[in-house]
């Protein structure tokens, strides 16, 4: 074993002392961090029995005076080694909104809105009926959709169908289907549904997205349909109000279709990702959002669909055969015909349309 | 029948994990994913404490009142379970939970994240048998071996405690009593709130939930 020399000990003495030095004023701030310490346990840490505030030490007591500490309703953030960082809180009681809302306020937004919107139909079909028009003596017909329009809209009208159907299984299935059809059949509808609805949802987004732009520059406001809207589209006096190409009424539609369908779309396509890219709060905001903005499209949806069948007598053609009578048009979009008059467009189609011998 | 129950003494948890590793172990439980965990509150500063979290077992679970095919079912222990033959993965459960209890087990594409995944409280699956297949399932039925949840009987500390809910609200209180303070016993005012030692806030909460929201019972098939 090597003695140590004496110029090492001497380095020693000397390092230690260096060492000394520096640590002195570290244990001063530390000696100073203790006194601004009053207790070792700070008061927010827990219940104290300190006589002020000392529970009675029986059970019922304690646990309500540890429990205030609980009940101010708030999420209790902190760290967790587990690997979702989105689950490093305690407790979080604000879900209990989010609770409410799925058990009861969804429920009573979407039944009250379709509710409204069937009544509304059938109002409408018993005060003013199906709305005829005279049909062209020599039977001339105008083209109204392209195929493609009428590919993308029966796109997103099939996908949408099929999304209001399967997500209302989910809102309202247990009480309306589970009670009676039971947990295999349901189960089995229920999961069916879940798979349709995440996968169709893609669909619909690509055919709303096709509509924006295939549509859009038929659908800018103009002061035509101020006068329209006005006299709310003549339903009340009865009368036909002038319109483009589409009325207000239409374009009103479009754009909730379009801006709702956009909503429905991105916040749907995030809900699929849970807390991935979003907290939980987000997503509590995402789905009250989506079962919203889908009550309010599904009740517009229903009316959009009567009016374009049995509502205006001759309108369905137009999106299922691509042309429309042209005293239709005449009737319904006087402007519209007018303009294609003046660019000799409709010209083309004039061309009579054997009829069938009946 | 005891009302089954677990309290976490936040002042003895020293955040050594050996409840989210036992009983990841002990259930099999799939990648990924843990039934319980370890959240650490003001870490680093003074007043830190941990506290370990799994599913309570709600006397008014949120997770049973969201659920969209009712797959919920709550046992005469009030031990909170769902049947995995019913559950459709849609998530409402994580959502509406206070625990972040209910997990989803998978995290592929287009939303098929498999049926949700919680603590069972030992107890195997709704059916309360403790077959192979229901241990691939749901993971062993302790309580059916005469034993208490693993996380509470591993616990070194103490810390987490498991059983009836009356005896270990008695364990807790004499640990408070005989050291001075104590943490909030927390979740327990969130997960009992009907429970007799507890302050009833929120029982008659507005609105109420439709009647049809509640659990299941033993006595109704699932």
């Amino acid at each position: 074993m090597r003695t140590p020399s004496p110029l090492a000990g001497a380095l020693r003495i000397i390092a230690m002392a260096m060492g000394l030095l520096l640590l002195a004023p570290l244990s001063a701030l530390a000696q100073q961090g203790d006194e601004a310490q009053p207790e070792a346990f700070p008061q927010e840490r827990g219940v104290y029995l300190v006589p002020d505030r000392a529970p009675s030490g029986d059970l019922d007591t304690l646990f309500r005076e540890l429990s205030d500490r609980e009940m101010p309703d708030e999420r209790l953030e902190g760290f967790t080694s587990y690997q979702n960082p989105a689950l490093g809180f305690v407790t979080a009681a604000d879900n209990r909104i989010w609770r409410d809302f799925r058990t009861y306020w969804s429920k009573w937004i979407h039944a009250i809105l379709i509710v409204l919107a069937v009544a509304a139909v059938l109002g409408l079909y018993l005060w003013r009926g199906s709305q005829g028009y005279e049909r062209d003596a020599r039977g001339r017909r105008v083209a109204r959709f392209r195929f493609l329009d009428r590919v993308v809209h029966w796109t997103t009208a099939i996908s949408f169908v099929l999304l209001a159907l399967t997500g209302l299984t989910l809102v309202f299935g247990r009480q309306l289907i589970q009670s009676w059809a039971g947990d295999a059949v349901f189960g089995a509808l229920a999961q069916g549904s879940l798979l349709v609805h995440n996968q169709i949802g893609f669909a619909f987004l690509l055919g709303i997205l096709a509509m924006a732009g295939l549509w859009v520059q038929d659908n800018l406001f103009s002061r035509v349909d101020r006068e329209w809207l006005r006299q709310a589209g003549g339903i009340p006096s009865g009368r036909h109000v002038p319109a483009e190409k589409f009325n207000a009424g239409q374009k009103l539609i479009f754009w909730i279709a379009v801006l709702g369908g956009l909503a429905m779309g991105v916040s749907g396509i995030l809900l699929m990702l849970p807390i991935s890219t979003i907290g939980v709060g987000w997503m509590h905001l995402l789905h009250g959002g989506h079962t919203i903005v889908a009550a309010l499209l599904i009740a517009t949806i229903i009316g959009h669909a009567y009016l374009g069948s049995v509502g205006v007598s001759g309108s369905f053609d137009a999106m299922w055969k691509g042309d429309v009578d042209r005293e239709w048009a005449r009737t319904h979009h006087p402007l519209w015909i007018e303009r294609l008059e003046r660019e000799g467009d409709a010209a083309a189609d004039e061309r009579p349309r054997p009829e069938p011998a009946e | 029948m005891a009302r089954m129950k677990f309290i976490c003494d936040a002042e003895r948890c020293i955040e050594c994990n050996a409840c989210v590793t036992i009983c990841k172990n002990e259930h099999e439980v799939p990648w990924g994913m843990t039934r319980r965990r370890v959240v650490t509150l003001n870490d680093g500063r003074p007043g830190e404490v941990s506290v370990s979290m799994a599913c309570m077992h709600c006397t008014d679970a949120p997770c049973a009142s969201v659920c969209p095919v009712d797959c919920f079912l709550q046992t005469a222990d009030g031990i909170v379970l769902h049947s995995k033959d019913v559950c459709i993965g849609c998530g409402y459960c994580f959502y509406a939970c206070p625990f972040g209890a209910p997990q989803y087990p998978k995290t592929t594409a287009f939303g098929a994240r498999g049926k949700m995944d919680k603590c069972t409280y030992c107890a195997g699956g709704p059916e309360g048998d403790n077959t192979p297949d229901s241990f691939v399932v749901y993971g062993r039925n302790r309580l059916a071996e005469g034993k208490l949840p693993i996380c509470a009987e591993v616990c070194s500390t103490k810390s987490l405690l498991a059983g009836d809910g009356a005896i270990i609200a008695e364990i807790y209180r004499e640990r408070v009593l005989r050291r001075g303070y104590g943490s909030a016993a927390w979740g327990w005012a969130t997960a009992y709130q009907d429970s007799p030692t507890v302050l009833s806030q929120g029982s008659s909460h507005w609105p109420p939930a439709m009647a049809t929201e509640s659990m299941r019972t033993p006595g109704e098939t699932l």
